[in-house]
């Protein structure tokens, strides 16, 4: 009886260890995935503001008000705006010269967007972006620091 | 034996949740903003949702889906085409597939009788105010204009437009971008009193700054089919201004008025006078509060000066809890109250509100909502639960 007894403590055990082991490997799989994106923050980008050198130099607060949508002329030339396919250099830009998370700097262009203001940046990679520059008048793009050429301005560097 | 299985068994079901949790981190990279071409951005929004409520059907204020029994509502999506023409011109179109048509709410369309086709309805404007709701059917289209860029404080809108008026009527249905499920009373038609017509078709010049903004305009006004067609030479005047905070703490924070008035083709003139406020404070704790508060006040006068007079306003309170730079947690509470008359009792109407919205990334809000919907001299309110899948492309 006695053996019976232990068998079955044993067996209980062992499917709870079992439950135990296969919620622990559950828990830190939704660990790991809910806090990846703020891990993949951590490699942080260098990044640069770049333009056409045609285009009039702009301040770190117009780069802001551009950025946001609020103003869209510069030197009476419309501006046309790109941000690198590059999430670390991107969200670097963002929090660095915008003040913002990534996800508030989205969720401001969603609501513009939709309410009838237009589409936010494009995104493009690094070198789209300096091809682009290159040929518009006035464009300013945001891209990896590594990649500035020196064929382009460079209106503002940051970590 | 049966601790390994367990094991298995969890391993097998971790694999499974890690699967449709690496769709979500996908589908970040994907951006709200999606290029077409050079000279054409398509993008926009839809909801799914159901909602249910203890007793009744089409309750003041809320979709027709709100009923005894619940109801799910159609898929609503609706994009939007946006064609550069130059870099200061572009062509804005939005088609909205709306989600419950009024013909298999109604069962017909209320219309006199001697009409014998729709369109006799629409292009005459004897018949106008017979229809009794406007952008009937499955398709709408809230957008249909050419804008002009000439600077900042200066572009024009020609063409049909969702009214700017307070907070959110610019993006009257965009529920991905607002923390509701439904909106507000004071945007819906509530038992025949429209405080502000959805749409209208006209001429537009707005302007913005770091600071200020504002949006005036001429239209056609209110009326079935005042976008199609308008004899009234009583135009719709409507005036939007607001300042908003484009930096610091209060970043986001918007404070605006509003004046509306157009005639209906009853002769009947409609004012409405509007104040909006969206106070935003960041990183309060790990996240931000915002608190938002919208009041409109309506008259109408008749011909022979007979006045009617109606109060709307509610006041949300939402705190943003980032969870990490993607997912976010959005609980909030809202008053929102109506005063169909108010030189008569028993007829404000009041909603309490409590949501949650839980965004696992910008293109998707997964909205629940619970409310307590009281009438004024009825004695049982009435509870209403609704959820909703709010997602942008």
């Amino acid at each position: 009886m006695k053996k019976i007894k232990n068998i079955i403590i044993k067996k209980v055990k062992s499917v709870n260890r079992g439950r135990i082991l296969g919620l622990l490997t559950v828990f830190s799989l939704l660990f790991c995935h809910l806090f990846s994106p703020a891990i993949s923050l951590s490699s942080q980008g260098d990044f640069a503001v770049i333009t056409n050198p045609a285009c009039p130099d702009v301040s770190k607060d117009e780069l802001k008000l551009l950025f946001l949508g609020y103003k869209k002329i510069l030197g009476g030339y419309p501006v046309e705006l790109f941000v690198s396919r590059d999430e670390a250099v991107t969200s670097d830009f963002i929090q660095n010269v915008l003040g913002l998370k990534p996800s508030e700097f989205n969720s401001h262009w969603l609501k513009r967007a939709l309410s009838g203001e237009g589409a936010g940046p494009k995104r493009l990679t690094d070198e789209e972006i300096i091809s682009r520059i290159k040929n518009i008048q006035c464009a300013i793009g945001v891209i990896s620091s590594k990649k500035a050429t020196p064929d382009i301005k460079i209106l503002l560097k940051g970590k | 034996m049966k601790g390994k299985l367990a094991f298995i068994h969890s391993f097998i079901y971790s694999f499974i949740l890690s699967f449709f949790l690496s769709l979500f981190s996908f589908a970040r990279a994907q951006e709200v903003e999606s290029l077409f071409s050079e000279r054409l951005n398509i993008y926009g929004y839809g909801l799914f949702d159901f909602c249910i409520a203890s007793e009744g059907e089409f309750l003041p204020g809320l979709p027709y889906e709100c009923r005894k029994g619940g109801s799910f509502a159609q898929l609503l999506v609706a994009p939007f085409f946006e064609f550069l023409i130059t870099k200061r011109a572009k062509l804005l179109l939005e088609i909205e597939l709306e989600y419950v048509p009024q013909y298999e709410i109604f069962g017909e369309i209320k219309a006199p009788k001697n009409v014998e086709d729709i369109k006799d309805i629409e292009f005459s404007t004897k018949g106008a105010d017979k229809v009794l709701v406007e952008g009937f059917g499955e398709i709408d289209i809230p957008y249909a204009f050419f804008e002009y860029n000439f600077i900042d404080l200066l572009k024009i809108r020609l063409g049909k437009y969702l009214n700017p008026f307070g907070l959110i009527l610019e993006r009257r249905d965009a529920s991905p971008s607002y923390p509701y499920l439904f909106i507000p009373m004071m945007y819906n038609e509530v038992a025949d009193v429209r405080i502000i017509p959805f749409y209208n078709a006209g001429i537009q010049l707005r302007g913005e700054s770091a600071y200020l903004g504002y949006a005036i305009q001429v239209a056609n006004g209110r009326g079935s089919v005042g976008n199609a067609i308008d004899a009234n030479p009583d135009k719709a005047i409507g005036v939007h201004v607001f300042g908003h905070m484009p930096d610091g703490v209060l970043e986001g924070s918007v404070i605006g008025f509003d004046f509306y008035t157009d005639k209906d083709f009853k002769d009947v003139r409609h004012n409405t006078f509007g104040g909006h406020s969206l106070l935003s404070i960041r990183d309060i704790g790990p996240g931000n509060i915002e608190l938002w508060g919208e009041v409109a006040y309506y008259t109408t006068e008749t011909k022979d000066k007979t006045t009617k007079k109606a109060l709307a306003w509610y006041a949300l309170l939402s705190y943003r809890y980032f969870i990490s730079e993607n997912w976010s947690l959005l609980p909030y509470v809202m008053y929102d109250t109506f005063d169909l008359n108010l030189d008569e009792k028993n007829d404000l109407i009041s909603n309490i509100v409590f949501g949650l919205n839980v965004s696992p990334f910008i293109q998707l809000v997964l909205k629940l909502e619970f409310r307590n919907q009281r009438i004024q001299g009825e004695e049982k309110s009435r509870q209403i639960f609704g959820f909703g899948v709010a997602y942008t492309f």
